[in-house]
C-alpha cells in the first residue's frame, strides 16, 4: 500500500480549499487536495459571481464590508484576465426604505468602500432598461468574476507548485490514531475504489459540508447551510451590476455574466447542504422581485435556475448570519485538524491566507503568504489581445471567446492546432486539442467537466451535437472512462434538466423534447443499463 | 386573390402528412401540403418502430401484439383500433401491404416481428423495419461484426462503440456476436468525411487482409443508400449503417425519400410561413396562407393536420413562472390541449423506464381520428389530426413512433374515403 505522507491534506475543492492549496504549496509545503466531484461544484460554482464592492454590507455587516473592499482590489491585480469590470449601481426604488440611503453613505464611508451619488437622470442613462420609479443612485466598484475559472486557476497554481489536486476524491473516514490524525479514507467517485492518503494536517475546508464532515469525528461547529437560488436571462438587459438600495433581501441583486444577467438571489435554511434544487416559490419570488428592477420581465427568456448552499456560520442562518469567516483549530479533540468556513467568494484570499497561517505555525514554516502579489495563471495584459490575434493568426471572434476562457494559457493548445477543421462545440467554438488541453491539464473527467471548463454543450444547440463528440474524446484521452460513459451522460442530461425544469418555455421544452428522443427513442437508455450505471 | 380548391389539403411534411398524401394521392385525390419545415422524422434515426416494449415487462417484445393488452386505454392504438388488437393488425397489414415502395423497398422488416439493432451509442434497440442499408446490422447469433471509423471523426468513436455493445449484447442476453473495430487511416475533418469510394474500398480492403469479418458496420454518412450498395459490391462483404443522431442521414433520408414519393404521385408541396384557419361551426372553411410574401386561399373537402409534436411545431408549451403552470396549445387552430402545473409535467427522471409526461403531452382524438374535448366530443367535423400531434403515448419509452402515425394516417385516409 501506498503510505506517501504529505504535509497536509485538504478536504473540498471550493474557492476557499483551492485557494488554501495554492498559498500552502507557495510556500513550499506539499499539499494534496481531495474533492468528491469536479472543482467549484458546491457553493462556489452556483455562486453570483458577484466580486462585491463591500457596498451590499455596510449597513449590516461593516466587517465583512471592509473585508470585501480590501480584496476586491487584491483581486482586481492578480485576477484582472477574469474579471469583468462592470461597475455596479445600488438603486433605490419607490418601494425601498427611503432612510436606508443616509445609513448606506455613512455605512460606506466608514468601511472604506467607495461609492459616488448618481442623479436619477444619470442612472437611467447609463441603464436604461431600469424601470422609471428609481429614487436615488450610487455608483460602486462591483464587478462579475467568473467562479469557476477563479478556482481553476489557482488549482493549476497549485498544481504547478506541486500540489497533487484530486478530483472525484470523497473523503469518508477520518483515519486517526489516539488523539492525532493520520489521514482520511477516500473514494474514487468515478472507479468506485477506496484509497487511503495521510499526512500531518487536514483542513476541512468543505463550505457547507463541513458539518457533516467533522461530526465523522464528532466535532460539532455551528454551520447551517443555507440555499440561494439564481435564474439565468439570457441577453444583457443591464450592463452594470444593479443591487437594491436595502437591507440584503431576496432577487435583489443582477449580475451581468458573458451573455447572460444572474438574477438572485433567495435564502432558505436547509439540513442538508445537498438540497440544492431550486424550489418553484423561490423561482416565483425572484421573478417578482426582479420585475421591480425591469418591468418587462415576462418577455425575457429565461435559461435555467440553478441553486448552491451558503456556509454560513452560527444558529440562526439565513439574512441574519454574518458573512465573516472564521478558522477553527480542533487541536483539542484532534490533533492536527483544522477547519474553516464562512466568507465569501470576494474573500476567499484571505480566508486562505488565514488557514496558512496556522497551518504554518503548527508545522514550523516561516515562508510568508504571496497569494497577493502574484497574478493567477494565464494572466495577460488586455492590451495584448491585438498582438495575440496576429500571433496566432485568428479572426477576432474565436480568439476572444477562447481568450475568455483560458488567458494566455491558450497558448498551450493554440499552437498544435488550426481551429477550423478542429472543432468540436459550433456555438462555442471549441476545439479538440483545447478538450484534451482541459482534460490532461485541468482535471476534466466528465462532460460536466469540459462543459464548465470550455462552455462546450452551453450554446443554442444546448449540446446535442457536442455531447457525444465530448465523450468520445474523453474515451480516447481517459484510461477507462468505458467505465463510467454511460452514468456521465446521464448524470450531465440529468444535471441540465434539473436546471431547466420549472423555467420550461418553448425552447427548452423543444430541446428537452428532443433528448428525451435521442437518448431515449434512439440510444435506449432509459430501457438498459450498460456498464456500471447507477 | 386567387382561390384553390382540392380534394384533401395536409398541413406538415412529415411522415404523417406525407404518408396521408401518398395514399390519398394514390387514389386519384387532388392533394395538397403545406408546411412550414422539417420536423421530428427528419431528426429520427430512421428505423421504423411499431411497439418495442410495454409498460408491464421489462423485456423487449418481439412483436407488437405481445404488448397491446397492456397499453392504456387512452393510448392512439387502443383508440384508433377501438382496443381489438385484430383491428389494430388489419389496419398495420393493409397500410404497409398498400405501400410496397416504403415498406418492401426502402425499408427492411416485418410490422408483425421486431428486430434488435445496434446503435450508434453501442446500445441495442428493438424495431420493425430499418432502412436497407442497416438490414445487415440486424443482431443475428454466430456473427462477427467489424466497426470502422475515421481517424478524427470524433463523432463516430469504433472503439467506444465496440466496447459498449460488448457490454449491451450480454444485457440483451446474445452470446455469439463478436464485435471488432478498426479505423480508416484518413484524415478527416470534423464535417462528414470527404473521401472518395476509392479511397474508402481500398483501405477496408487492406484492413480484412488481417482482419476477418462478416459484416462491416459504418456511421450513416451517405447521403445515398446507393453509395453503399456501391462499396459493398465492390468488397464483396455486407455492409451496413448504424442508426444515428441527427447531422447523420437516415431521418433526412426518410424524409427525402417521401417527399419524392409524395411527388411522384402528384402531390403539390407548398412552402407556408403561416396559415390562418377559418372555423365556421365546426368545420374548417378555409385557410389563408401567407407565402413567399403573398397570400393564398386554400379551400378542401377535408384536412389533415400533421404538424407534429414539440419538434415538429404542432404543439406549444409555454410556462408561467408565476402561477407555475404550463400551457400546451396546438398551434394551427390554437386549441388548448393541456394546462399542467410545471412541478407535475416535469417530476419524473429524464430516463424513466415508465416514460415522461413531456413525451406523452399531445391532442385527444376518436377512432376517426377526430380531435374531440374531454368528454369525447368532436370538435372539428371536416380535420383529421394524424402523427405524433396525437397525445397519450410515449414513443420513447413504447418505441412506436412511427408506427403511430402509420395507424393514425390509414384511419384519417380511410375515413375520408368512406365519407367520399
Ligand atoms: C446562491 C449563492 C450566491 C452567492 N453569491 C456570491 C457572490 O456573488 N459573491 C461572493 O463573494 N460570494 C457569493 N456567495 C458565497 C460564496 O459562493 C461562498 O461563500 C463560497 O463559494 C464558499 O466556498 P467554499 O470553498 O467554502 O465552499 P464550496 O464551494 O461549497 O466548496 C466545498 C466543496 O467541498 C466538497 N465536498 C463536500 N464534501 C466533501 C467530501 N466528503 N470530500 C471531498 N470534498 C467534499 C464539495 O463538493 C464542494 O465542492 C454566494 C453563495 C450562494 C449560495
Ligand atoms: C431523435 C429522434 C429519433 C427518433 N427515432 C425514431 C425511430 O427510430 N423510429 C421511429 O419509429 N420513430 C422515431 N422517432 C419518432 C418519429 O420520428 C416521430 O414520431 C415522427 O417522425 C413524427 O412525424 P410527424 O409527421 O407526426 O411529425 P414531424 O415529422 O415533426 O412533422 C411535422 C411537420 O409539420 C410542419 N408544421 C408544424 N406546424 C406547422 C404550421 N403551423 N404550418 C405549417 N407546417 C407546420 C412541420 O414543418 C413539419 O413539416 C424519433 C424521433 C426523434 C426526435
Amino acid at each position: 500500500m501506498n503510505k506517501k505522507k504529505y504535509d497536509v491534506i485538504i478536504i473540498g475543492g471550493g474557492i476557499v480549499g483551492v485557494g488554501i492549496a495554492r498559498d500552502l504549496s507557495m510556500r513550499g509545503l506539499e499539499v494534496a487536495l481531495l474533492e468528491r466531484y469536479d472543482l467549484a461544484t458546491g457553493a462556489t460554482g452556483r455562486s453570483h459571481a458577484l466580486l462585491h464592492s463591500g457596498g451590499r454590507y455596510v449597513v449590516k455587516d461593516p466587517v465583512s464590508a471592509r473585508e470585501c473592499a480590501q480584496e476586491n482590489l487584491v483581486l482586481r491585480k492578480i485576477a484582472s484576465h477574469i474579471i469583468d469590470n462592470v461597475g455596479g449601481l445600488f438603486i433605490g426604488l419607490d418601494v425601498d426604505p427611503p432612510d436606508y440611503a443616509e445609513k448606506f453613505i455613512k455605512g460606506c464611508k466608514e468601511t472604506g468602500v467607495k461609492c459616488d451619488e448618481l442623479s436619477v437622470k444619470e442612472a437611467i442613462k447609463m441603464e436604461p432598461n431600469l424601470n422609471k420609479n428609481v429614487q436615488r443612485a450610487f455608483l460602486v466598484n462591483d464587478a462579475h468574476i467568473d467562479p469557476f475559472k477563479l478556482t481553476l486557476l489557482n488549482a493549476i497554481d497549485a498544481l504547478d507548485a506541486g500540489a497533487k489536486i484530486m478530483t472525484y476524491h470523497e473523503a469518508i473516514v477520518f483515519i486517526t490514531n489516539k488523539k492525532d490524525v493520520m489521514g482520511v479514507r477516500v473514494k474514487d467517485n468515478l472507479k468506485n475504489k477506496l484509497k487511503e492518503f495521510y499526512a500531518d494536517i487536514i483542513v476541512v475546508a468543505a463550505g457547507a459540508w463541513n458539518r457533516k464532515i467533522l461530526s465523522m469525528v464528532n466535532i460539532n461547529i455551528e454551520i447551517l447551510p443555507n440555499r440561494g437560488t439564481i435564474l439565468v436571462i439570457s441577453g444583457r438587459i443591464f450592463n452594470r451590476v444593479i443591487n437594491r438600495l436595502r437591507m440584503p433581501s431576496d432577487g435583489d441583486i443582477i449580475v451581468p455574466s458573458y451573455e447572460t444577467n444572474l438574477l438572485g438571489t433567495t435564502s432558505v435554511n436547509v439540513s442538508d447542504p445537498d438540497d440544492n434544487s431550486p424550489s418553484i416559490a423561490e423561482i416565483r419570488t425572484l421573478f417578482l422581485e426582479g420585475k421591480k428592477l425591469f418591468s418587462d420581465m415576462s418577455n425575457l427568456r429565461i435559461l435555467r435556475a440553478y441553486a448552491g448552499p451558503r456556509p454560513l456560520i452560527g444558529r440562526r442562518g439565513g439574512r441574519e448570519a454574518p458573512r465573516t469567516f472564521q478558522v477553527f483549530d480542533h487541536e483539542e479533540t484532534l490533533r492536527g485538524l483544522i477547519s474553516v468556513a464562512g466568507g465569501k467568494l470576494t474573500t476567499y484570499r484571505l480566508m486562505a491566507e488565514k488557514v496558512s497561517d496556522v497551518v504554518s505555525k503548527k508545522l514550523g514554516i516561516r515562508a510568508p503568504c504571496r497569494t497577493h502579489k502574484e497574478p493567477l495563471p494565464g494572466y495577460y495584459d488586455k492590451r495584448d489581445l491585438e498582438r495575440l490575434i496576429r500571433k496566432w493568426n485568428f479572426t477576432k471572434l474565436p480568439i476572444a471567446k477562447i481568450l475568455m476562457r483560458w488567458g494566455a494559457l491558450a497558448s498551450t493548445f493554440l499552437s498544435v492546432s488550426t481551429w477550423k477543421n478542429k472543432l468540436v462545440c459550433y456555438c462555442e467554438l471549441v476545439t479538440y486539442p483545447e478538450i484534451k488541453f482541459a482534460i490532461q491539464r485541468t482535471f476534466a473527467r466528465t462532460i460536466g467537466d469540459i462543459m464548465r471548463r470550455t462552455r462546450a454543450t452551453m450554446g443554442p444547440c444546448q449540446g446535442q451535437n457536442c455531447t457525444y463528440k465530448i465523450s468520445s474524446t474523453l474515451y480516447d484521452t481517459i484510461e477507462n472512462y468505458h467505465y463510467y460513459f454511460i452514468r456521465d451522460l446521464k448524470s450531465h442530461l440529468r444535471r441540465r434538466w434539473a436546471g431547466m425544469r420549472y423555467i420550461l418555455n418553448s425552447h427548452q421544452a423543444n430541446q428537452a423534447a428532443l433528448q428525451l428522443a435521442l437518448f431515449n427513442n434512439l440510444g435506449n437508455f432509459n430501457k438498459i443499463l450498460v456498464g456500471n450505471d447507477e | 386573390m386567387s382561390e384553390t380548391i382540392v380534394d384533401t389539403i395536409i398541413i406538415g411534411i412529415g411522415a404523417a402528412g406525407l404518408l396521408s398524401s401518398i395514399y390519398l394521392a394514390r387514389k386519384g385525390q387532388k392533394v395538397l401540403c403545406l408546411f412550414k419545415g422539417l420536423g421530428a422524422t427528419a431528426m429520427s434515426s430512421g428505423c421504423f418502430d411499431i411497439l418495442g416494449y410495454s409498460y408491464k415487462r421489462s423485456d423487449w417484445l418481439s412483436s407488437f401484439t405481445e404488448g397491446y393488452n397492456d397499453l392504456p386505454s387512452e393510448h392512439p392504438y387502443k383508440i384508433l383500433s377501438e382496443g381489438d388488437l385484430h383491428q389494430l393488425d388489419s389496419i398495420l397489414k393493409e397500410a404497409t401491404v398498400n405501400l410496397g415502395e416504403l415498406f418492401d423497398k426502402f425499408l427492411y422488416g416485418n410490422y408483425t416481428k421486431n428486430v434488435l439493432i445496434p446503435t450508434i451509442f453501442g446500445t441495442i434497440k428493438p424495431t420493425a423495419y430499418v432502412q436497407v442499408s442497416m438490414k445487415n446490422a440486424i443482431l443475428r447469433e454466430d456473427t462477427d461484426m467489424l466497426i470502422i471509423g475515421f481517424r478524427d471523426f470524433y463523432e463516430f468513436n469504433p472503439r467506444l462503440i465496440a466496447h459498449m455493445l460488448k457490454t449491451a449484447l450480454k444485457v440483451f442476453d446474445i452470446c455469439n456476436i463478436r464485435i471488432n473495430y478498426a479505423y480508416l487511416k484518413t484524415q478527416s475533418s470534423t464535417t462528414f468525411p470527404k473521401i472518395s469510394l476509392e479511397t474508402i474500398v481500398s483501405e477496408i480492403k487492406s484492413i480484412l487482409k488481417h482482419k476477418r469479418t462478416d459484416i462491416i458496420l459504418f456511421p450513416a454518412i451517405f447521403d445515398s443508400i446507393e453509395t453503399v450498395k456501391k462499396i459493398e459490391k465492390e468488397l464483396n462483404i455486407h455492409i451496413a449503417e448504424l442508426p444515428s443522431t441527427p447531422a447523420y442521414r437516415a431521418g433526412i433520408r426518410l424524409n427525402s425519400f417521401l417527399v419524392n414519393l409524395a411527388e411522384k404521385y402528384g402531390v403539390s408541396l407548398i412552402h407556408a410561413d403561416d396559415i390562418k384557419v377559418d372555423l365556421e361551426g365546426r368545420r374548417i372553411t378555409r385557410l389563408r396562407v401567407l407565402s413567399h410574401n403573398r397570400i393564398l386561399e386554400y379551400k378542401a373537402h377535408n384536412y389533415i393536420i400533421a404538424t407534429g409534436d414539440l419538434l415538429g411545431g404542432g404543439l406549444e408549451l409555454y410556462t408561467d413562472l408565476i402561477s407555475g403552470v404550463a400551457h400546451i396549445k396546438e398551434t394551427l387552430l390554437g386549441f388548448e390541449v393541456e394546462n399542467v402545473s410545471i412541478e407535475n409535467l416535469t417530476k419524473q427522471d429524464f430516463f424513466s423506464r415508465n416514460g415522461h409526461k413531456l413525451s406523452r403531452i399531445g391532442v385527444r382524438i376518436n377512432n376517426s381520428a377526430r380531435l374531440v374535448d374531454k368528454n369525447g366530443k368532436e370538435l372539428v367535423k371536416n380535420a383529421y389530426f394524424v402523427g405524433s400531434i396525437i397525445g397519450g403515448y410515449d414513443y420513447n419509452v413504447e418505441k412506436s413512433g412511427l408506427g403511430v402515425v402509420l395507424v393514425s394516417v390509414w384511419k384519417a385516409v380511410n375515413e375520408i374515403f368512406r365519407g367520399e
